[in-house]
């Protein structure tokens, strides 16, 4: 019988983790993640979890640590926000080169300075090109599932993958949670059996030297990988999704199928976004939502599906590139060059450093798009001028 | 996809697509097919290199390598060593001034080595156990040796060595010298144990020459310093300088080799100055610590604990630093020795630098 749990989103990431039967966690304490690793010390403190827990001394260390369990043959896991993500950069690059299956959440917190501990999505966009898989979740059950999810897709793509959640939206704010039996999560994810391993009298090189002549190819199936995964993502979303009676998808869209405005979210906000949608719907409006679950491999055919076609766009981002836009607008946008005939996209920056972001923003942002001309422009949605 | 443990081979894996790579960067074959020794342009080579305490003493006794052999356990070798060039190590422990504890490097580190004492014990194993160093060629000629110096009977010692039948005709040996009349005796049987005939009486030169291939004496002056070797080609005169017992053991060392040098037809030459030695500048200090001298050597304990104080200047004696610093694992151990894979050796110089007594040195690549 699987349980229901009232459960903090970093409380059911660690449970997420003790459901996927990890084998070493390594992880450094930073709010708001510190929750995820502190359950998990304790589970493993109490032997309900059969996992080494490795204290380090920085977050770079914590991914060393599991990178060499990983390459060792171990499920590894660990979690982090913000500056402890980002003083884990170059041995994000490791993880993915030496294409090591580790899962790691990502709590969303801005990065400083101004110091802050509260959400947006600047931490993990900025590892957007290491070669890691990003699901940005909404609910503390969707950081729960997608802990065993990411293990199931990373171990057959040998890509690491990390999980998003929003810091105290998602992180600090307890919901219930389904806990599945850990007998129907077995069968959905066996225990992990690498490729490749390092162990003693089996001598292997991991990551040594390749020279121009090799170095390329590697990367070319690094990428090809990622095309892959988007094949496994969408085919494990679905077994998962029969199995434990979900909905999931690369994309999910809400109210999509007449929709003439789309709004696309990603992350807790899109919560909010649904209901106001919802009203707006009630109210008679041709309004859907495209929620983007999956970032990196990048969904572009899904993108295309659920855009092509419609009158307008507004990409919601909790995030920003210096200099560009929006990172989700701008990948978007992108994606959506080549369709015929050109959707009109618009890109709203809004809710950085945990700016509540409302049902009545939401609406406003749809009242503008209505009448916004002026493509490319960025929109500051909320910002006191 | 797992092919199990990789076979070591220097078998270059070509990799003609992308097909041909596993999905993580792992090893496909190992680097030995990557000579990097083209890269060097200075090699590191295993050096013999002299110490300043042989090249001070006259009878160029090879300390560093007794030392060394004493210290790994095998304290006969060490005393043949000894033997090889020093006729009488218990006299010398009473009697020689030690100029190699003078030049010893150590001295300017803390004090000198022992080596004195040390070769006299050490020596002492080998008057025990019977031991002599293995004599040359037999040459089946007859030499003559005349007197009652030390220098004389060095000089009946060498000549046997050389391969030569010595008889070896003396009154009173070793006349002269603040020796204990068992001391004389206990030489006297080691001559004879040795292989050496001793006729106790005095016999006329004149019949000695015609008797023999050759003569050697202290009777007349010294004409000829460097070989000692008289206008009488088949006469050679050595004489007891009496300032340092080492040097004229010397002077019957250098007639008897004089004499070989005329008996084999190779020709009588001069002894080229001796190589120059490990200075106190070339050791690496880092690897010893100030240890106190054991002036007086009984036991064997002393004489091991003493023994590792020798810096061992310019002599292996397989500490195995170069074996342990070498980054690129160019070096193995083979016979207790280091030797250079320059297959892979990119000539950083680790080696050399950390080696502590000089034996490795860099040389520029040729070409």
């Amino acid at each position: 019988m699987s349980l229901k749990k009232v459960l903090t989103g970093n409380h059911a990431v660690s449970y997420g983790a003790t459901s996927a039967r990890v084998q070493v966690i390594s992880a450094y304490p930073i709010t708001p993640q510190t929750t995820i690793v502190e359950l998990l010390s304790e589970i493993v403190a109490e032997g309900k979890l059969d996992a080494i827990f490795v204290n380090v001394e920085s977050e770079h260390s914590a991914m060393s640590a599991c990178i060499g369990a990983s390459a060792a043959g171990a499920r590894a896991f660990t979690a982090t926000s913000a500056q402890g993500l980002a003083l884990m950069h170059e041995m994000l690059h490791w993880a993915a080169g030496a294409r090591l299956p580790i899962v790691m959440a990502n709590v969303n917190r801005a990065m400083a300075p101004p110091w802050s501990i509260w959400t947006d999505q600047n931490d993990s966009l900025a590892q957007r090109d290491t070669g890691w898989m990003q699901f940005y979740t909404e609910s503390n059950q969707e950081a729960y599932d997608y802990v065993i999810l990411a293990y199931k897709v990373a171990e057959q793509v040998l890509l690491p993958t990390m999980l998003v959640l929003d810091a105290f939206v998602l992180s600090h704010t307890s919901e219930p949670v389904e806990i599945y039996d850990q007998e129907k999560v077995d069968e959905f994810l066996p225990p992990y059996e690498p490729k490749f391993v390092i162990e003693p009298g089996k001598p292997l090189g991991y990551g040594a030297l390749a020279k121009p002549d090799t170095y390329m190819e590697f990367r070319y199936k690094m990428q090809r990988s990622m095309e892959r995964a988007v094949k496994v993502i969408e085919e494990e979303t679905k077994k998962f999704n029969d199995m434990f009676n979900r909905n999931y998808g690369l994309v999910e869209p809400y109210m999509m199928d007449d929709a003439d405005y789309v709004i696309v979210t990603s992350g807790a906000m899109t919560s909010t976004a649904r209901a106001a949608v919802h009203e707006l719907r009630e109210e008679g409006n041709k309004v859907g939502l495209l929620k983007m679950k999956t970032f990196r491999p990048f969904p572009f055919e899904k993108v295309r599906e659920y855009l092509s076609g419609r009158k307008k766009v507004a990409v919601l981002d909790r995030n920003i590139s210096f200099g560009h836009h929006g990172i989700f607008y701008e990948e978007i946008k992108s994606a959506m060059y080549q369709v015929e005939p050109k959707v009109p996209i618009h890109g709203y920056i809004l809710g950085l450093g945990g700016r509540d972001v409302t049902k009545k923003d939401i609406k406003e942002i749809y009242e503008d798009l209505q009448k916004r001309e002026e493509l490319s422009e960025i929109v500051w949605k909320g910002v006191k001028l | 996809m797992d092919k199990g443990p990789i076979e070591f081979t220097d078998k270059v894996v070509k990799i003609s697509s992308e097909k041909d790579l596993p999905e993580a960067p792992i090893s496909q074959g190992f680097t030995l097919t990557n000579k990097t020794g083209s890269w060097r342009n200075v090699r590191p080579v295993l050096t013999e290199q002299n110490a300043p305490c042989q090249n001070a003493c006259p009878l160029k006794v090879w300390v560093q390598s007794f030392i060394d052999l004493l210290t790994r356990g095998m304290p006969e070798k060490a005393a043949l060593e000894i033997l090889k060039n020093n006729p009488f190590p218990l006299l010398t422990r009473k009697l020689c001034k030690a100029k190699c504890e003078i030049a010893c490097n150590r001295r300017k580190y803390d004090a000198p080595i022992s080596i004195r004492e040390l070769e006299g014990f050490v020596g002492n194993i080998g008057y025990e156990k019977g031991i002599f160093p293995e004599r040359g060629e037999v040459l089946n000629k007859k030499v003559a040796v005349l007197g009652n110096s030390e220098s004389v009977m060095s000089a009946a010692y060498f000549s046997f060595l050389y391969g030569m039948d010595v008889d070896l005709y003396t009154t009173n040996p070793f006349e002269g010298l603040e020796l204990t009349k068992e001391e004389i005796e206990r030489e006297k049987r080691r001559l004879q144990d040795m292989g050496i005939k001793i006729i106790s009486k005095e016999a006329p030169l004149d019949e000695l020459l015609n008797d023999y291939d050759a003569v050697i004496t202290d009777t007349k002056e010294v004409e000829n310093k460097l070989t000692f070797q008289t206008d009488n080609e088949k006469l050679y005169v050595v004489k007891p300088e009496r300032k340092d017992f080492s040097r004229d053991l010397y002077f019957g060392k250098r007639a008897a080799k004089s004499v070989y040098q005329y008996l084999s037809g190779e020709g009588i030459q001069k002894d080229p100055p001796p190589p120059r030695s490990v200075s106190f500048n070339n050791i690496v200090l880092d690897y010893f610590e100030p240890a106190e001298r054991i002036d007086k050597i009984n036991t064997m304990e002393d004489a091991i604990k003493e023994g590792n104080r020798c810096f061992s200047c310019g002599h292996c004696n397989s500490c195995g630093n170069c074996y342990v610093f070498c980054p690129d694992a160019a070096i193995s151990w083979e016979n207790n020795l280091p030797v250079i894979n320059y297959d892979y050796c990119k000539g950083c110089g680790i080696c050399v630098n950390e080696c502590p007594r000089n034996v490795l040195v860099l040389v520029p690549e040729r070409g």
